[in-house]
Protein backbone atom coordinates (compact mmCIF):
# COMPACT_ATOMS: atom_id res chain seq x y z
CA UNK A 1 0.00 0.00 0.00
CA UNK A 2 1.27 3.22 -1.24
CA UNK A 3 1.54 5.53 2.31
CA UNK A 4 2.48 8.92 2.44
CA UNK A 5 3.46 11.29 5.21
CA UNK A 6 1.64 14.97 5.19
CA UNK A 7 1.47 17.49 7.04
CA UNK A 8 1.96 14.78 9.72
CA UNK A 9 -0.93 12.58 8.80
CA UNK A 10 -0.65 9.18 7.12
CA UNK A 11 -2.39 9.26 3.39
CA UNK A 12 -2.56 6.27 1.42
CA UNK A 13 -3.81 7.09 -2.19
CA UNK A 14 -3.18 5.77 -5.26
CA UNK A 15 -2.46 8.45 -7.37
CA UNK A 16 -2.34 7.54 -11.62
CA UNK A 17 -1.08 10.63 -13.40
CA UNK A 18 1.67 12.85 -13.51
CA UNK A 19 1.23 15.35 -11.30
CA UNK A 20 -0.30 14.16 -8.38
CA UNK A 21 2.72 11.21 -8.73
CA UNK A 22 5.32 13.27 -8.84
CA UNK A 23 4.18 16.20 -6.57
CA UNK A 24 3.82 13.27 -3.66
CA UNK A 25 6.59 11.77 -4.13
CA UNK A 26 8.57 12.96 -1.23
CA UNK A 27 5.69 12.59 0.56
CA UNK A 28 6.07 8.42 0.28
CA UNK A 29 7.25 6.78 3.64
CA UNK A 30 8.24 3.25 4.16
CA UNK A 31 6.77 3.48 7.87
CA UNK A 32 4.30 1.00 8.89
CA UNK A 33 1.34 2.66 10.26
CA UNK A 34 -2.42 2.92 9.89
CA UNK A 35 -3.42 5.76 7.13
CA UNK A 36 -5.35 8.63 8.63
CA UNK A 37 -6.67 9.42 5.49
CA UNK A 38 -8.12 7.28 2.58
CA UNK A 39 -8.21 8.72 -0.53
CA UNK A 40 -10.15 5.75 -2.73
CA UNK A 41 -8.70 5.45 -6.27
CA UNK A 42 -9.54 7.52 -9.13
CA UNK A 43 -12.37 5.55 -10.57
CA UNK A 44 -13.85 4.93 -7.35
CA UNK A 45 -13.70 8.86 -5.67
CA UNK A 46 -15.39 9.46 -8.93
CA UNK A 47 -17.85 7.00 -8.17
CA UNK A 48 -18.07 7.99 -4.92
CA UNK A 49 -18.63 11.76 -5.39
CA UNK A 50 -21.01 11.33 -8.56
CA UNK A 51 -23.47 10.08 -5.71
CA UNK A 52 -23.19 13.14 -4.62
CA UNK A 53 -23.11 15.33 -7.22
CA UNK A 54 -24.03 13.36 -10.93
CA UNK A 55 -22.23 15.86 -12.81
CA UNK A 56 -19.29 15.03 -11.55
CA UNK A 57 -18.07 12.66 -13.60
CA UNK A 58 -18.95 15.17 -16.71
CA UNK A 59 -17.04 18.45 -15.10
CA UNK A 60 -13.76 15.77 -14.13
CA UNK A 61 -12.81 13.61 -17.27
CA UNK A 62 -10.16 11.22 -16.27
CA UNK A 63 -6.96 13.30 -16.81
CA UNK A 64 -4.17 14.70 -14.72
CA UNK A 65 -5.45 17.70 -13.48
CA UNK A 66 -8.73 16.39 -12.69
CA UNK A 67 -7.14 13.78 -10.42
CA UNK A 68 -4.79 16.52 -8.65
CA UNK A 69 -7.86 18.99 -7.90
CA UNK A 70 -9.98 15.56 -6.64
CA UNK A 71 -7.42 14.52 -4.50
CA UNK A 72 -6.41 18.09 -2.85
CA UNK A 73 -10.49 18.62 -2.02
CA UNK A 74 -10.84 15.41 -0.98
CA UNK A 75 -7.89 15.56 1.14
CA UNK A 76 -9.04 19.02 2.43
CA UNK A 77 -12.25 17.93 3.41
CA UNK A 78 -10.66 14.89 5.52
CA UNK A 79 -7.38 17.37 6.45
CA UNK A 80 -10.49 19.88 8.39
CA UNK A 81 -11.41 16.83 10.55
CA UNK A 82 -7.82 16.45 11.99
CA UNK A 83 -7.49 19.71 12.75
CA UNK A 84 -6.04 21.57 9.99
CA UNK A 85 -6.98 23.61 6.69
CA UNK A 86 -5.47 24.58 3.52
CA UNK A 87 -4.45 28.26 3.10
CA UNK A 88 -4.12 29.62 -0.31
CA UNK A 89 -0.75 31.33 0.37
CA UNK A 90 2.67 31.51 -0.55
CA UNK A 91 4.37 30.97 2.33
CA UNK A 92 7.84 31.30 3.64
CA UNK A 93 10.04 30.47 6.44
CA UNK A 94 12.43 32.44 8.03
CA UNK A 95 14.37 31.51 11.69
CA UNK A 96 12.39 28.27 11.91
CA UNK A 97 9.05 30.00 11.46
CA UNK A 98 6.77 29.83 8.40
CA UNK A 99 4.69 33.36 7.27
CA UNK A 100 2.07 33.25 5.17
CA UNK A 101 1.24 35.48 2.54
CA UNK A 102 -2.25 35.59 1.06
CA UNK A 103 -4.18 36.87 -2.01
CA UNK A 104 -6.45 36.49 -4.90
CA UNK A 105 -4.71 34.53 -7.63
CA UNK A 106 -2.05 37.65 -9.65
CA UNK A 107 -1.60 40.00 -6.67
CA UNK A 108 1.73 39.03 -5.85
CA UNK A 109 1.80 36.69 -3.17
CA UNK A 110 5.28 34.73 -4.75
CA UNK A 111 6.35 38.05 -5.85
CA UNK A 112 6.60 39.01 -1.84
CA UNK A 113 7.70 36.03 -0.51
CA UNK A 114 11.19 36.18 -3.51
CA UNK A 115 11.66 39.86 -1.62
CA UNK A 116 12.01 38.04 1.59
CA UNK A 117 14.46 35.37 -0.55
CA UNK A 118 16.34 38.20 -1.53
CA UNK A 119 16.60 40.12 1.96
CA UNK A 120 17.43 37.45 3.93
CA UNK A 121 19.36 35.01 0.99
CA UNK A 122 19.67 31.33 2.14
CA UNK A 123 18.42 32.03 5.59
CA UNK A 124 14.75 31.90 4.23
CA UNK A 125 13.31 29.77 1.71
CA UNK A 126 9.68 28.65 0.52
CA UNK A 127 7.70 25.78 2.39
CA UNK A 128 4.91 26.13 0.22
CA UNK A 129 3.91 28.41 -2.79
CA UNK A 130 0.29 27.87 -3.32
CA UNK A 131 -1.69 26.06 -0.50
CA UNK A 132 0.10 24.84 2.53
CA UNK A 133 -1.87 23.35 5.09
CA UNK A 134 -2.36 24.65 8.30
CA UNK A 135 -2.78 22.97 11.35
CA UNK A 136 -3.13 22.75 15.05
CA UNK A 137 -0.92 20.10 17.03
CA UNK A 138 -0.58 19.96 20.91
CA UNK A 139 -1.92 23.35 20.87
CA UNK A 140 0.92 24.97 18.30
CA UNK A 141 -0.66 25.95 15.15
CA UNK A 142 2.17 24.91 11.92
CA UNK A 143 2.15 25.62 8.33
CA UNK A 144 2.48 22.23 6.44
CA UNK A 145 4.52 21.83 2.98
CA UNK A 146 1.42 19.50 0.72
CA UNK A 147 1.57 18.08 -2.69
CA UNK A 148 -0.59 19.93 -3.54
CA UNK A 149 1.65 23.34 -3.88
CA UNK A 150 0.83 24.85 -7.42
CA UNK A 151 2.10 23.76 -11.13
CA UNK A 152 5.12 24.66 -10.21
CA UNK A 153 5.32 22.54 -7.33
CA UNK A 154 7.36 24.51 -5.16
CA UNK A 155 7.10 22.87 -1.38
CA UNK A 156 9.18 21.17 1.08
CA UNK A 157 7.75 18.31 3.26
CA UNK A 158 8.37 20.06 6.30
CA UNK A 159 6.21 21.34 9.61
CA UNK A 160 7.26 24.75 10.67
CA UNK A 161 5.85 26.06 13.65
CA UNK A 162 3.62 29.46 12.12
CA UNK A 163 4.84 32.91 12.45
CA UNK A 164 1.80 34.47 11.04
CA UNK A 165 -0.61 35.39 8.55
CA UNK A 166 -0.86 38.35 6.44
CA UNK A 167 -2.98 39.22 3.24
CA UNK A 168 -1.65 41.13 0.59
CA UNK A 169 -2.89 44.29 -1.59
CA UNK A 170 -0.26 46.12 -3.62
CA UNK A 171 0.37 49.73 -3.43
CA UNK A 172 2.88 52.23 -4.16
CA UNK A 173 4.11 52.92 -0.72
CA UNK A 174 4.72 50.17 1.51
CA UNK A 175 2.24 49.55 4.76
CA UNK A 176 1.46 47.15 7.41
CA UNK A 177 -1.91 46.54 10.15
CA UNK A 178 -3.66 44.26 12.24
CA UNK A 179 -6.93 43.98 10.59
CA UNK A 180 -10.04 43.37 12.52
CA UNK A 181 -12.15 39.96 13.22
CA UNK A 182 -14.39 40.81 10.44
CA UNK A 183 -12.21 41.40 7.77
CA UNK A 184 -9.51 39.07 9.17
CA UNK A 185 -12.75 36.10 8.77
CA UNK A 186 -13.74 37.57 5.23
CA UNK A 187 -10.26 37.69 3.79
CA UNK A 188 -9.47 33.95 5.29
CA UNK A 189 -12.56 32.36 3.90
CA UNK A 190 -12.55 32.95 0.38
CA UNK A 191 -8.44 31.52 0.69
CA UNK A 192 -9.48 28.33 2.14
CA UNK A 193 -11.56 25.55 0.32
CA UNK A 194 -14.99 26.08 2.47
CA UNK A 195 -17.71 25.15 -1.00
CA UNK A 196 -19.48 21.91 -0.42
CA UNK A 197 -19.02 21.35 2.56
CA UNK A 198 -21.15 19.69 4.70
CA UNK A 199 -22.75 21.26 8.31
CA UNK A 200 -20.51 18.57 10.28
CA UNK A 201 -17.40 19.56 8.39
CA UNK A 202 -18.10 23.78 8.05
CA UNK A 203 -18.83 23.88 12.34
CA UNK A 204 -15.47 22.25 12.78
CA UNK A 205 -13.60 24.75 10.54
CA UNK A 206 -15.05 27.45 11.64
CA UNK A 207 -14.27 26.62 15.19
CA UNK A 208 -10.22 26.47 14.10
CA UNK A 209 -10.83 29.59 12.16
CA UNK A 210 -12.26 30.90 15.55
CA UNK A 211 -8.57 29.42 17.19
CA UNK A 212 -6.63 30.44 14.65
CA UNK A 213 -7.84 34.23 14.76
CA UNK A 214 -7.69 34.51 18.47
CA UNK A 215 -3.56 33.00 18.70
CA UNK A 216 -2.54 35.47 16.17
CA UNK A 217 -2.98 38.90 14.64
CA UNK A 218 -4.14 38.72 11.27
CA UNK A 219 -2.27 41.58 8.73
CA UNK A 220 -2.95 43.39 5.66
CA UNK A 221 -0.01 44.48 3.80
CA UNK A 222 -0.54 47.21 1.41
CA UNK A 223 3.04 46.47 -0.93
CA UNK A 224 5.57 47.44 -3.92
CA UNK A 225 7.83 44.61 -4.91
CA UNK A 226 10.80 45.80 -2.93
CA UNK A 227 13.03 43.88 -0.01
CA UNK A 228 11.54 47.26 2.19
CA UNK A 229 8.35 45.26 2.26
CA UNK A 230 9.80 42.65 2.94
CA UNK A 231 11.31 43.68 6.10
CA UNK A 232 8.47 45.64 6.98
CA UNK A 233 6.36 42.74 7.28
CA UNK A 234 8.96 40.48 8.50
CA UNK A 235 9.66 42.98 11.44
CA UNK A 236 6.03 43.42 12.10
CA UNK A 237 4.82 39.93 11.98
CA UNK A 238 7.64 38.87 13.93
CA UNK A 239 8.41 41.72 16.27
CA UNK A 240 11.87 41.65 15.94
CA UNK A 241 14.00 44.26 14.14
CA UNK A 242 16.37 42.83 11.36
CA UNK A 243 19.97 43.52 11.71
CA UNK A 244 20.72 46.09 9.00
CA UNK A 245 24.30 45.46 8.90
CA UNK A 246 23.50 41.72 7.98
CA UNK A 247 20.73 41.61 5.52
CA UNK A 248 20.74 44.78 3.28
CA UNK B 1 -40.17 34.73 6.32
CA UNK B 2 -38.33 31.37 6.58
CA UNK B 3 -34.26 30.96 6.39
CA UNK B 4 -33.55 28.61 3.54
CA UNK B 5 -31.59 25.82 4.66
CA UNK B 6 -28.13 24.86 4.04
CA UNK B 7 -26.57 27.59 6.61
CA UNK B 8 -24.44 28.18 9.51
CA UNK B 9 -24.28 30.66 11.99
CA UNK B 10 -21.09 30.76 13.95
CA UNK B 11 -19.30 32.99 16.12
CA UNK B 12 -15.18 33.45 14.93
CA UNK B 13 -13.01 35.59 17.11
CA UNK B 14 -15.63 38.56 17.78
CA UNK B 15 -17.50 38.07 14.60
CA UNK B 16 -21.31 36.22 13.71
CA UNK B 17 -20.31 34.75 10.74
CA UNK B 18 -23.14 32.59 8.30
CA UNK B 19 -21.63 30.53 5.78
CA UNK B 20 -23.23 28.40 3.10
CA UNK B 21 -23.29 24.53 3.12
CA UNK B 22 -23.35 21.73 0.38
CA UNK B 23 -25.11 22.35 -2.29
CA UNK B 24 -26.38 26.25 -1.52
CA UNK B 25 -22.48 27.60 -1.45
CA UNK B 26 -22.50 26.80 -5.27
CA UNK B 27 -24.91 30.08 -5.31
CA UNK B 28 -24.00 31.93 -2.79
CA UNK B 29 -21.26 33.40 -3.41
CA UNK B 30 -19.90 35.33 -0.41
CA UNK B 31 -20.66 34.88 3.58
CA UNK B 32 -22.67 37.26 5.53
CA UNK B 33 -21.70 38.98 8.98
CA UNK B 34 -24.21 39.76 11.78
CA UNK B 35 -23.46 41.87 14.61
CA UNK B 36 -24.79 39.70 18.33
CA UNK B 37 -28.18 41.64 17.39
CA UNK B 38 -28.40 39.84 14.21
CA UNK B 39 -27.20 36.46 15.53
CA UNK B 40 -29.96 36.38 18.26
CA UNK B 41 -32.59 37.10 16.05
CA UNK B 42 -31.30 34.70 13.19
CA UNK B 43 -31.55 31.93 15.54
CA UNK B 44 -34.94 32.84 16.69
CA UNK B 45 -35.80 32.89 12.76
CA UNK B 46 -34.10 29.51 13.02
CA UNK B 47 -36.89 28.79 15.41
CA UNK B 48 -39.47 29.90 13.05
CA UNK B 49 -40.34 33.54 14.25
CA UNK B 50 -41.95 35.77 12.45
CA UNK B 51 -41.14 39.18 12.51
CA UNK B 52 -43.78 40.21 15.45
CA UNK B 53 -42.00 37.01 17.18
CA UNK B 54 -38.71 38.62 16.86
CA UNK B 55 -39.63 41.43 18.62
CA UNK B 56 -41.38 40.03 21.35
CA UNK B 57 -37.93 37.74 22.09
CA UNK B 58 -35.82 41.15 22.37
CA UNK B 59 -38.23 42.51 24.51
CA UNK B 60 -38.18 39.35 25.91
CA UNK B 61 -34.41 38.66 25.91
CA UNK B 62 -32.69 42.27 26.54
CA UNK B 63 -33.48 44.42 29.27
CA UNK B 64 -33.96 47.71 28.95
CA UNK B 65 -34.39 47.68 25.31
CA UNK B 66 -37.05 50.51 23.43
CA UNK B 67 -39.36 48.79 20.88
CA UNK B 68 -38.77 51.45 18.72
CA UNK B 69 -34.78 50.76 18.57
CA UNK B 70 -35.85 47.26 18.32
CA UNK B 71 -38.26 47.83 15.77
CA UNK B 72 -35.09 49.83 13.44
CA UNK B 73 -32.85 46.99 14.56
CA UNK B 74 -35.32 44.01 13.43
CA UNK B 75 -36.08 45.76 10.17
CA UNK B 76 -31.82 46.50 9.79
CA UNK B 77 -31.42 42.39 10.26
CA UNK B 78 -34.40 41.40 7.63
CA UNK B 79 -33.05 43.86 4.93
CA UNK B 80 -29.26 42.23 5.44
CA UNK B 81 -30.97 38.86 4.93
CA UNK B 82 -32.94 39.51 2.33
CA UNK B 83 -30.50 41.24 0.27
CA UNK B 84 -28.27 38.43 0.78
CA UNK B 85 -31.25 36.03 -0.41
CA UNK B 86 -31.47 33.96 2.21
CA UNK B 87 -35.05 33.70 2.96
CA UNK B 88 -36.96 31.00 1.12
CA UNK B 89 -38.99 32.49 -2.06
Amino acid sequence: MPLYKIAGLYVEMYPEFDRTKLQAEKYLTDDDRKPDISIPRYDDLIEFLSKKDPEIGVRYEKNDISEYILFGSFFNQKLIRKDGFFLHASCVVYDNRAYCFSANCGTGKSTHTAQWLKLFGDEAYILNDDKPAIRLIDGVFYACGTPFSGKYDISRNEMIPLGGICFISRAAENSIEKISDTQAIGSIMPQTMYRYLKYDTMDILLSFLDKLVRAYPIYRLHCNISTDAARLSYETMSNRKINTEEHK
Amino acid sequence: MKIKNGYILRKVGDVNIVVALGEESANFSAMITLNDTGAFLWRELEKGSDEAGLLAAIMRDFEDVDPEEAKKDIAEFIGKVKDAGLFEQ
